[in-house]
C-alpha cells in the first residue's frame, strides 16, 4: 500500500513537474518519473486488456457484464495521466491479477499524503489544487454518500469512483471538466433515477442536455459536489437554497430580504425556500404553464404553506426589489422615504448630541455648568413621575428591547449573533412568539398610557393649558429653545431654560406615536397575512416588511444612542439618570434642567407638593441597577444593530 | 490426482462390494476379487492389464506374453527408412509389473474355456475368472506361393511385426542401389495397420531421395482396389516423391493386377495374376488372420479368421468370459465398411472397454456405456504427417460408426469446385503430433 | 400414469448412475494421447489435466463449431455432444496439474524469461503457473507443443479466436518463440 501510494505520489509530482515546465524538463521529467522502486507493472501492460476497443466487456463470475475499457488517450490527458495503473488499483500486485478485482483504490489517503508532502513547498500553486481536493474528500467523508449503504453495509452509498471517472479528470478549465459537468446529471441519475427524470424535464436539464450550456445548473450546483446531505435534513435544504443563489444572485438578494429568506438565512427551513415555490428538480420558467410559479399555479403553491391564502397573495412579490424603480415603484418610494427619514432624524440628532457634548465638555473645562456639589448632597428631590408612568416606561423599555432584539435577528440574519440569539431563544418560531408577545405588551401599554393621559387631561380640562409648560404638545417655545440650544452649543448664548418638558423629551414622547402607527400596523399585517390579504392587496406585505424594518431600525438606533445621550450620557448626567425608575429628580438637577417649572411652582407655592425625600439607598441601588442593565442592554443592542448594518451586503 | 481418483473409485466399488473391504486394501486381500488372465502383451493386452490394475487393484491380473521386449509397429516404418532408432519404439513389461500385473513370459499352448484355465508351454495352468485374448494376428505365409516363414526372416521380410524383420528390411533398403526397385505387396484387407504399407512406401521413397537414389522405384502391388487415407497419401507422394508410372512411387490396384500370388526368392520376383515384377527389395506382407491360439479354441467365428465379439463388452461371441481385443477381433459398423481399423490405438481403446465392463461386472455395478476411439498418424516425409480418427459408439447393442467424430486430415480446403491446398504447416504439425501420440499411447499401454 | 412416472424416474436414476461412469469411460479415451489424468508424456502432446474448465470447454466447443483451427482435435470433438464436452472439461479441470519440467540451458532460459515477461506474463503469469481466469497454466507444459501452438497463433493460416493471445504471439520475435516455450517448459512450479 505504502509503496503504491509512493508510486502514485511520484507520478503525480512528476506530472506536475512536466506540466509546469513543459519543454525544458522532458529529460528531467523522465528522471523525476523514475520512482525509487520501479513500478511492478507498466501501464502499457494493463492497457493490453483494458484499452482493447474490440473487447470492452468481460463477464463477471455472477454472469453480469462489466466494462473494463479505458481510453488510453483520455487517460493520458487526465490529471492522473502519468500515474501507474496499480498506483490506484493497488490490489494489482502482479499480472495476471485476481478477478474480479477487489476495489482498493485509496483516493482519499493518497491525496492527503500527496498534499502533506507538498505542505512545505514554497510554490503555492502546487498545493492549492490538492488543498481543494483534500477539502472535498473531507466533505465527502461527512456526506450522506460516505455512509454505509442500508442495503449492503459492506459498501458506502457512493464511493469516489461512482461519480468520478478517475481516468478522465481534467485540470480546472480543461475540456474534461466541462464534459464531466455536463455528465453530472447522468452520473447522479445512475442512482437517483426519478430525480434525474424530473431534472431532465426542467429548464436546467434542458439547457444542459439540449444546449450543452454548462452554465445551467447541474445536480452538484444545488446539492454541492461533496457535502451531500440527506435532502430531508435542514443543512441540505439550506445549502440548496444558498446554492440556487450562487447563480440567481438577484433572486437570492431579494429573497434574503424577505421574511422567507431571513428565516432561511438564520438556518431554519420553516419558511418557503427556493424549491418550495419554484420546484426542485423540475424547476421551470414562470412562463411555462407547467411551472409551479406560473401565474395559474402560483396560488396553489402559496397554499402549500398559507392554507388560507387568497387571490391577493398573487400580488405579493416574493422577490420584490426596493431598488428596482421600474418594476416595484411603490416599494422604491417606500424605501427612499424611510431612508430619508432615518437619515434626517439621525443626522439631526447626532449633530445635536455631538454639539451638546462639545459644549458641556468645554464648559467643564472652563469650570462652568452643572457640577455636583459634593459638600451639599441633594436631600430634597422633585417628584417627576408617579409610579404608573415609571412602570409604563419600564415595561415599554423592556418590550422595545425585546422587539428590537428579536426583530433585528431577521433583519441581520447574516450575522452570527442573530443566529446565536435565535438558537438561544429556541428557533424562529419561538422568536416569533417572543416578538409578538412583546408587541402586544408594547401596544397595550401604549393604549393604556393614552387612556391615562386622556383621563388626566379630562380631569384638568378646565385648567389644562394645551400649549403650556406642562403639556407634551409642541409649542413655539420648543422651536426657540432649539434655536437657543444651538446658540449655546456654539457658545453664542446662554443655555435656554425649560419648563416641565424639554423639546427633546417631547420628541422622545411623540416618536413612538409615529412608530406605533407604522410598526404596529405593518406588524399586524405581517402577523396575520391571510387575514390582511383578505382585505388588502398582496403588495402591502412588501411595503410592510420594508417599513417595519426601517422604522424599527430608526427606533433602535435613536433610542439607544440619542435618547441615551440626552438622558444619561451628557456629562451632567453621566453615567445615568435613575429618575425614570425612582420618579424623583435631585432638586438641583431639577432646577438646572427645568428652571421655569421650578420657578413656576415656587411662585405658585405648589413646589412643596412635589418635593420628596431622597430615595432610600436601597431603592436608589435598585434603580441604578435596573438602569444599568437597561443601558447595557440598549448599548448592546445598538452595537449589534450597527454591526448588522455595517456587515449587510 | 490419480491416487485420489482411484480412491474415489475404490470407495464406490467398495460400497457395492461390502463394508469389509473398506478396511482391507484390495491389493492385500488374502484372496483376490477375481483373477484375470491376459494373453498377449501388445498394445491391446498391455493396456488391458494395466487398466485392470488401475481401475481395481483388487483384481489379480496375469499377463502372458512370449517376448520380453515389445516393439511398436506404429512409426516402425521410420525405422525402415532410418529416420528413427528402433529402441524408441521398444518397451519392456516392468511398468506393468510395477502396477501389480503378474507378467509371465511364456507361450500359451492351451486354453480351456470350460475349465477356465490357460496352460503355457512349461505346463503351468492359469485359471481365470475372465480371459482377455489379445493374441494379435498370424501371417498366413501359405497364401503366397513360394513364401515361408523362414524366407520372411531372411530374404523377403514382411516387417509387419516390428522387430528383427524391420531391421532386416532397413538393411535391404540401405543396400538397394540407385535405380533399384522396392516392391511392397499388400495383402487383402483386413490387415493390421491399414495405412502402414503406404506410409512405408513414402518412408522408403524419402530414404531414397535423401540417399542419392533418385531413380529408385517403389512399387506397391496391392490386393485391394483402394486403401486407407488414399487421397492424403497420393497427394503427399505426388508432392514429395512423384507418383504414378513416371514417379518414384507407383501403386497397382488389385483389379489392375496388383494381387501377388507368389514370390521367387531366388529371382527376386513377384508373380501377380498377369505379371511378374522384379524387385531389389521385396517386402511381401502375407494375409492376416487372428492369432493361432484364438483360432484354436474356436474364437475366430468370422470365416475362421477373425473373432467376433459383443459390442458392449468385447466378450467373445463364442465363449463366455473370454474377451477378444486388438487385431484379432472384428468389430465396428461392418455393413457400411466402417469396421474397426486394426490399429494400436484401437486395441488400446478396446482394452479400456473390456476393463470398464469387467470391473463393473466384478464389482456388481451396472455396465458402463462403451465408447471406442482411434487416432492414427502416418508420417510420410520430413514435416509431413496426417491422421485418421475414428469414433464408434454402441447403440442397441450394435456398433455405430460416428462419421461426425471420424475422418482423415483435410485433403484440400476451400470448396469442392475451388479447392485450396492445405497449408504445409498442417502436415508439419501432424508429423510432430505423431511422435507425441505414440509416446503417450505406449505409456498408456505399458506404463 | 404414476407407474410411467416411476419408470421414468428410475430410468433417470440409472441414466444418472451410468452417466457418472460414462465420464470416466469417455475421459479414458483421451488418455491415449494426453496421458492418464491428462498428464502427457509426448513432447508434442499437451498435458490437459488441471487446466481451467472454462478454457477446456471453450476450446473444445470452438473446435467443434469450427471457430478455432485444430488439425486433429477438431475432428475428434465433432463426435462429442456439448454435454460430453462440458463433462470432459469439468473432469480434466478437476485433475491435478502435473508439470513436466524439461531442462534447458541457462542462457536460453534467460532469453525465454525476458520474452515471457514482455509477451506472456500478463496472462499466464511469469512462470505460467498463475494464469488469468481464462488462460491455461503452462508451467512444465511441453515446450514442443507450445512451440507448435505458437506457430498456429503466429501463422496467419489458422483460425485462432483469442485475439490477445494471437497478438501477443505475433508480437514475439521469431527467435523468442522457442526460448519462451522452453522457458515455460522448464518451470516446475
Amino acid at each position: 500500500m505504502a509503496r503504491n501510494a509512493w508510486r502514485l505520489l511520484t507520478g503525480l509530482w512528476a506530472a506536475g513537474l512536466l506540466h509546469s515546465a513543459a519543454a525544458a524538463t522532458v529529460a528531467a521529467g523522465v528522471d523525476a518519473v523514475a520512482p525509487p522502486t520501479p513500478p511492478a507493472i507498466a501501464n502499457h501492460r494493463c492497457l493490453r486488456c483494458h484499452a482493447d476497443p474490440l473487447d470492452k466487456e468481460v463477464v463477471q463470475p455472477d454472469g453480469s457484464r462489466k466494462n473494463i475499457y479505458m481510453d488510453p488517450q483520455v487517460f493520458e490527458h487526465s490529471v492522473h495521466g502519468k500515474v501507474a495503473c496499480n498506483g490506484c488499483h493497488s490490489d494489482v500486485t502482479k499480472l495476471p491479477h485476481k478477478k474480479p478485482l477487489a476495489r482498493s483504490i485509496g483516493c482519499i489517503e493518497c491525496h492527503r499524503q500527496q498534499r502533506d508532502r507538498l505542505k512545505d513547498n514554497p510554490d503555492p500553486r502546487k498545493r492549492e489544487r490538492l488543498d481543494v481536493v483534500v477539502q472535498q474528500t473531507d466533505n465527502y467523508l461527512h456526506s450522506a454518500h460516505a455512509r454505509p449503504n442500508p442495503k449492503d453495509q459492506s459498501r458506502v452509498n457512493a464511493a469516489c469512483h461512482d461519480c468520478h471517472d478517475a481516468h478522465n479528470i481534467g485540470k480546472p478549465g480543461e475540456l474534461q471538466r466541462k464534459e464531466h459537468r455536463l455528465k453530472n446529471p447522468e452520473v447522479c441519475g445512475r442512482c437517483h433515477e426519478k430525480q434525474k427524470k424530473d431534472y431532465l424535464a426542467s429548464t436546467h436539464g434542458k439547457a444542459i442536455v439540449d444546449k450543452k450550456d454548462e452554465k445551467s445548473a447541474v445536480c452538484s450546483d444545488c446539492h454541492t459536489t461533496h457535502s451531500i446531505g440527506s435532502p430531508k435534513g435542514d443543512p441540505a435544504k439550506l445549502a440548496i437554497t444558498q446554492n440556487c443563489g450562487s447563480c440567481h444572485d438577484n433572486a437570492r438578494k431579494t429573497y434574503l430580504a424577505s421574511y422567507h429568506g431571513q428565516v432561511n438565512r438564520l438556518g431554519y427551513t420553516n419558511t418557503a425556500k427556493c424549491f418550495d415555490c419554484h420546484g426542485g428538480h423540475d424547476v421551470k420558467d414562470a412562463k411555462d404553464p407547467t411551472s409551479a410559479v406560473h401565474v395559474n399555479n402560483r396560488l396553489e403553491n402559496c397554499k402549500n404553506c398559507h392554507k388560507e391564502a387568497t387571490d391577493s397573495f398573487l400580488q405579493f412579490q416574493p422577490h420584490g426589489d426596493p431598488d428596482n424603480k421600474e418594476k416595484y415603484p411603490w416599494l422604491y418610494v417606500a424605501k427612499r422615504f424611510m431612508q430619508a427619514l432615518i437619515f434626517a432624524v439621525m443626522a439631526f440628532f447626532w449633530v445635536h448630541v455631538l454639539l451638546w457634548l462639545f459644549r458641556e465638555v468645554m464648559d467643564r473645562i472652563q469650570g462652568k455648568g452643572f457640577i455636583e456639589d459634593l459638600n451639599q448632597p441633594d436631600v430634597v428631590f422633585f417628584r417627576r413621575f408617579p409610579p404608573v408612568w415609571r412602570w409604563i416606561h419600564f415595561l415599554f423599555a423592556i418590550s422595545t428591547m425585546a422587539l428590537i432584539l428579536t426583530g433585528t435577528t431577521l433583519l441581520f440574519s447574516h450575522t452570527g449573533w442573530a443566529k446565536a440569539v435565535v438558537v438561544f431563544l429556541g428557533g424562529t418560531r419561538m422568536e416569533g412568539i417572543v416578538h409578538r408577545s412583546a408587541a402586544v405588551i408594547w401596544l397595550s401599554i401604549f393604549l393604556f398610557h393614552l387612556l391615562i393621559a386622556i383621563t388626566s387631561i379630562w380631569k384638568k380640562r378646565k385648567t389644562f393649558e394645551w400649549f403650556g409648560g406642562t403639556s407634551m404638545l409642541p409649542n413655539w417655545k420648543d422651536l426657540s429653545d432649539l434655536r437657543d440650544m444651538f446658540k449655546w452649543f456654539l457658545g453664542r448664548g446662554p443655555r435656554p431654560q425649560f419648563c416641565h418638558w424639554t423639546y427633546w423629551q417631547k420628541f422622545d414622547y411623540w416618536a413612538p406615536f409615529w412608530g406605533a402607527a407604522v410598526i404596529g400596523s405593518s406588524g399586524i399585517m405581517l402577523f396575520a397575512p391571510e387575514k390582511t390579504a383578505a382585505i388588502l392587496p398582496g403588495w402591502v406585505f412588501n411595503v410592510a416588511t420594508l417599513v417595519h424594518a426601517e422604522e424599527a431600525l430608526l427606533a433602535a438606533i435613536f433610542l439607544n444612542s440619542v435618547h441615551f445621550f440626552n438622558v444619561h450620557f451628557r456629562p451632567e448626567r453621566f453615567p445615568m439618570s435613575t429618575t425614570i425608575f425612582t420618579g424623583a429628580i435631585p432638586m438641583e438637577e431639577f432646577k438646572h434642567d427645568h428652571r421655569m417649572e421650578y420657578e413656576r411652582l415656587l411662585a405658585s407655592g405648589e413646589l412643596d407638593k412635589h418635593l420628596v425625600r431622597r430615595p432610600s439607598r436601597r431603592f436608589d441601588l435598585v434603580a441604578s441597577f435596573i438602569t444599568s442593565v437597561l443601558i447595557i442592554a440598549g448599548l448592546t443592542l445598538l452595537t449589534l444593530v450597527l454591526y448588522g448594518i455595517g456587515t449587510a451586503n | 490426482m490419480h491416487s485420489i481418483d482411484r480412491r474415489c473409485f475404490l470407495k464406490s466399488i467398495s460400497a457395492a462390494a461390502g463394508a469389509s473391504v473398506l478396511t482391507v486394501p484390495q491389493s492385500f486381500a488374502a484372496t483376490p476379487k477375481a483373477r484375470v488372465v491376459v494373453v498377449g502383451g501388445g498394445f491391446g493386452g498391455a493396456s488391458a492389464a494395466r487398466y485392470l490394475r488401475l481401475l481395481d487393484p483388487g483384481i489379480d491380473v496375469t499377463l502372458i506374453e512370449r517376448g520380453k521386449l515389445y516393439t511398436s509397429c506404429p512409426l516402425s516404418n521410420e525405422v525402415v527408412s532410418g529416420e528413427r532408432d528402433i529402441r524408441t519404439l521398444q518397451r519392456g513389461y516392468e511398468g506393468l509389473a510395477r502396477r501389480g500385473v503378474k507378467v509371465v513370459h511364456a507361450e500359451v499352448t492351451q486354453i480351456d474355456p470350460i475349465k477356465k484355465a490357460v496352460t503355457t508351454g512349461d505346463g503351468i495352468a492359469y485359471s481365470y475368472d475372465a480371459l482377455v485374448m489379445a493374441p494379435g494376428v498370424d501371417l498366413d505365409y501359405s497364401a503366397i506361393g513360394g513364401l515361408t516363414e523362414e524366407l520372411a526372416d531372411t530374404r523377403i521380410p514382411h516387417a509387419w511385426k516390428a522387430g528383427p524383420q524391420t531391421l532386416l528390411l532397413k538393411k535391404q533398403l540401405e543396400a538397394m542401389p540407385d535405380g533399384g526397385r522396392f516392391i511392397i505387396a499388400v495383402p487383402k484387407a483386413p490387415f493390421r495397420c491399414p495405412p502402414g504399407p503406404y506410409e512405408r512406401a513414402a518412408q522408403v521413397a524419402m530414404h531414397c531421395l535423401h540417399h542419392g537414389k533418385k531413380k529408385a522405384k517403389i512399387l506397391i502391388l496391392d490386393s485391394n482396389d483402394t486403401f486407407s487415407k488414399r487421397p492424403l497419401f497420393e497427394q503427399a507422394w505426388k508432392a514429395l516423391y512423384g507418383y504414378g508410372p513416371g514417379g518414384m512411387i507407383e501403386w497397382i490396384a488389385g483389379a489392375s493386377g496388383g494381387i501377388v500370388e507368389s514370390v521367387d526368392a531366388g529371382a527376386m520376383t513377384c508373380q501377380t495374376t498377369f505379371d511378374e515384377h522384379k524387385g531389389d527389395v521385396i517386402n511381401v506382407i502375407p494375409p492376416h488372420r487372428a492369432g493361432k491360439i484364438a483360432r484354436d479354441i474356436g474364437l475366430a467365428t468370422l470365416k475362421g479368421n477373425w473373432c467376433e465379439v459383443k459390442p458392449e463388452s468385447m466378450e467373445s461371441k463364442a465363449h463366455k468370459d473370454i474377451y477378444v481385443i486388438g487385431d484379432s477381433c472384428v468389430g465396428g459398423e461392418l455393413a457400411t465398411g466402417n469396421g474397426f481399423p486394426k490399429s494400436a490405438h484401437m486395441a488400446n481403446s478396446q482394452a479400456k472397454v473390456v476393463v470398464a465392463s469387467l470391473v463393473a461386472k466384478l464389482n456388481g455395478l451396472p455396465p458402463p456405456v462403451p465408447i471406442y476411439t482411434n487416432t492414427c498418424y502416418s508420417v510420410v516425409g520430413h514435416d509431413w504427417g496426417f491422421s485418421v480418427v475414428h469414433l464408434f459408439r454402441v447403440e442397441n447393442n450394435q456398433w455405430v460408426y460416428v462419421a461426425k467424430g471420424s475422418g482423415i486430415s483435410p485433403v484440400t480446403f476451400g470448396t469442392k469446385e475451388a479447392p485450396k491446398p492445405v497449408p504445409r504447416v498442417y502436415r508439419k504439425m501432424e508429423a510432430e503430433y505423431a511422435d507425441g501420440w505414440l509416446r503417450n499411447l505406449m505409456t498408456d499401454a505399458f506404463g | 400414469m404414476t407407474k410411467n412416472l416411476l419408470a421414468l424416474a428410475l430410468l433417470g436414476l440409472s441414466a444418472a448412475a451410468a452417466a457418472r461412469d460414462d465420464i470416466e469411460v469417455l475421459a479414458r479415451t483421451c488418455n491415449g494421447c494426453h496421458g492418464v489424468g491428462g498428464v502427457s508424456v509426448g513432447l508434442s502432446m499437451p498435458s490437459i489435466g488441471g487446466l481451467p474448465q472454462k478454457y477446456l470447454k471453450n476450446i473444445m466447443k470452438q473446435w467443434k463449431y469450427d471457430e478455432r483451427s485444430a488439425i486433429t482435435m477438431n475432428r475428434i470433438v465433432k463426435g462429442l455432444s456439448d454435454d460430453e464436452i462440458d463433462a470432459l472439461a469439468a473432469y480434466f479441470a478437476k485433475q491435478r496439474w502435473v508439470p513436466s519440467p524439461q531442462p534447458a540451458a541457462a542462457d536460453l532460459l534467460a532469453k525465454g524469461r525476458s520474452a515471457v515477461s514482455e509477451n506472456c506474463e500478463d496472462c499466464h503469469g511469469i512462470t505460467g503457473s498463475d494464469p488469468d481466469v481464462d488462460a491455461p497454466r503452462i508451467n512444465g507444459q511441453w515446450a514442443k507443443y507450445m512451440e507448435l501452438e505458437l506457430l498456429k497463433y503466429r501463422d496467419g493460416k489458422f483460425k485462432m479466436p483469442h485475439r490477445k493471445m494471437k497478438k501477443s504471439a505475433q508480437d514475439m520475435k521469431s527467435a523468442d518463440v522457442p526460448a519462451a516455450a522452453r522457458y515455460f517448459g522448464a518451470q516446475d512450479k
